[in-house]
C-alpha cells in the first residue's frame, strides 16, 4: 500500500511499529505547518523552526505516548502549543530584563522607537500583512492562541478545545471575543475594515 | 432582537454553524440592522485578512537539522547506556572479568540451589503422600481385626 494515502494516525501507528520512513512522512506533512503556527504565535522565525523542529523531535521520542483514541494532529499541536507558550515566557523575561538593565536614556530611545511603530495615522482600505501581524501580537496570549488555531490554521472547535484543554463553549467564545478585539485594534491603527 | 444579542451569534454564522431557520433569521437582520451589518463585514474582512497572511515555511534545512537533533538525542541515548554499564564496573580493586566470572557463579549456584530445593521439596511431597497411604492401609487392617474380634466374640 503506499504511504502516502495514508492517514496521519495510520502513519504513526506504522512509526510505532519501527517504520521510519512513515516519520519522515509525517515531518513533510506537518513541517510547515508547525513553523507557521509556532511563528504566529511567537513572532520570531528563528525560535518558530527551532521549536517546529522540537516538536517533531518529541513526537519521535515520545511515539509510544500517542493512543489512537485522539486525533494525530490534536497531539502534535498540543505539543507545539506548550513548546511555544514556554518559549514566550521565556522571549518576555529577556526582553524585560533587557530593558530594566537599559540606562534612562536608553529607556526613552526604546519608547521612542515603539512610537514610530504605531500606525495610528494610517488610513487604509485593505489589511496590510505587517500591520495584522503586529495587531495579532498585540492580541492577549490566551486569544491570539486561539485565532491562530482558527483563522489561520483552520482547526474544527472540537480539536482546539482538545489542544487547548479548554471546554468547547469556552472555545467559541474566546474565538468571537478574539476576533472582536483584533478587528477593534485594527481600526484603533486606522485600518477601514468596512 | 438587537444588534448586541445578534453579535453573539456572528460567529456562528461566519463558521456555518447556525441551522437553516436561524441562519435565515440572522440574515434577514442582518439586511435590516446597519449597525449589525457593519460589524459583520469588518469581522469578515478581518478573518479574511488573516486567512491571507503569507505562510511562515519551514527552511530548506530542516529535515538535515532535525535529522542532527535526532541523531544526538540517540548518540546520547547509546551514551548514557555505555555510562550505565561503565559505572557497574568502576569498582577500580576488582578485576573486571573476576566481577562478571564472580556474577556468573553467583547466578549458576542460585539456580542450582533453587533447582535441588526443587527436587527435595517434591521428593517429600511423594514420600508424605506413600505415608500417608501406607497409614492409611495401616488403619484398615486394624479395622478390620476390631471387626473380626468383635464377629468372635458374639459368636462365642
Amino acid at each position: 500500500m503506499d504511504k502516502i494515502s495514508l492517514t496521519d494516525e495510520q502513519l504513526i501507528i506504522a512509526f510505532q511499529n519501527g517504520d521510519r520512513d512513515a516519520y519522515n512522512l509525517l515531518v513533510n506533512r506537518y513541517k510547515d505547518k508547525l513553523t507557521n503556527f509556532i511563528f504566529r504565535f511567537t513572532g520570531d522565525i528563528d525560535s518558530a523552526q527551532d521549536l517546529a523542529q522540537d516538536t517533531l523531535l518529541k513526537v519521535y521520542i515520545k511515539k509510544d505516548s500517542y493512543k489512537e483514541i485522539a486525533k494525530f494532529s490534536t497531539w502534535i499541536y498540543t505539543i507545539a502549543s506548550n513548546l511555544a507558550k514556554t518559549e514566550l515566557r521565556k522571549l518576555k523575561r529577556r526582553q524585560t530584563y533587557s530593558i530594566s538593565d537599559l540606562s534612562t536614556d536608553d529607556r526613552e530611545f526604546v519608547i521612542h522607537r515603539k512610537d514610530e511603530d504605531s500606525f495610528e495615522d494610517i488610513e487604509d482600505t485593505h489589511v496590510s500583512g505587517s500591520i495584522l501581524e503586529k495587531s495579532l501580537m498585540n492580541l492577549d496570549e490566551e486569544f491570539r492562541n486561539i485565532i491562530i488555531l482558527r483563522d489561520i490554521q483552520e482547526l474544527s472547535y472540537d480539536e482546539i478545545s482538545k489542544i487547548l484543554q479548554i471546554p468547547l463553549g469556552t472555545v467559541k467564545s474566546r474565538i468571537n471575543r478574539g476576533r472582536f478585539k483584533l478587528k477593534d485594534i485594527l481600526k484603533e491603527k486606522g485600518v477601514n475594515l468596512y | 432582537m438587537d444588534c448586541e444579542n445578534y453579535k453573539d451569534k456572528i460567529l456562528l454564522y461566519i463558521d456555518n454553524e447556525l441551522n437553516q431557520s436561524d441562519k435565515k433569521e440572522f440574515e434577514y437582520h442582518l439586511e435590516k440592522d446597519s449597525e449589525l451589518k457593519k460589524e459583520y463585514s469588518e469581522l469578515k474582512m478581518t478573518i479574511k485578512a488573516l486567512s491571507d497572511l503569507p505562510k511562515a515555511e519551514a527552511h530548506s534545512d530542516f529535515m538535515i537539522s532535525l535529522n542532527k537533533k535526532i541523531d544526538a538525542y540517540e548518540l546520547n541515548q547509546e551514551k548514557g547506556l555505555s555510562k550505565f554499564i561503565e559505572n557497574i564496573f568502576k569498582v577500580n580493586y576488582i578485576p573486571r572479568f573476576s566481577l562478571a566470572a564472580m556474577s556468573f557463579v553467583f547466578v549458576f549456584s542460585l539456580f542450582y540451589f533453587w533447582d535441588s530445593n526443587a527436587i527435595n521439596s517434591s521428593s517429600l511431597i511423594l514420600s508424605n503422600s506413600s505415608t500417608i497411604v501406607d497409614e492409611d492401609s495401616i488403619n484398615n487392617e486394624v479395622a478390620d481385626l476390631d471387626s473380626l474380634e468383635e464377629y468372635l466374640d458374639t459368636n462365642k
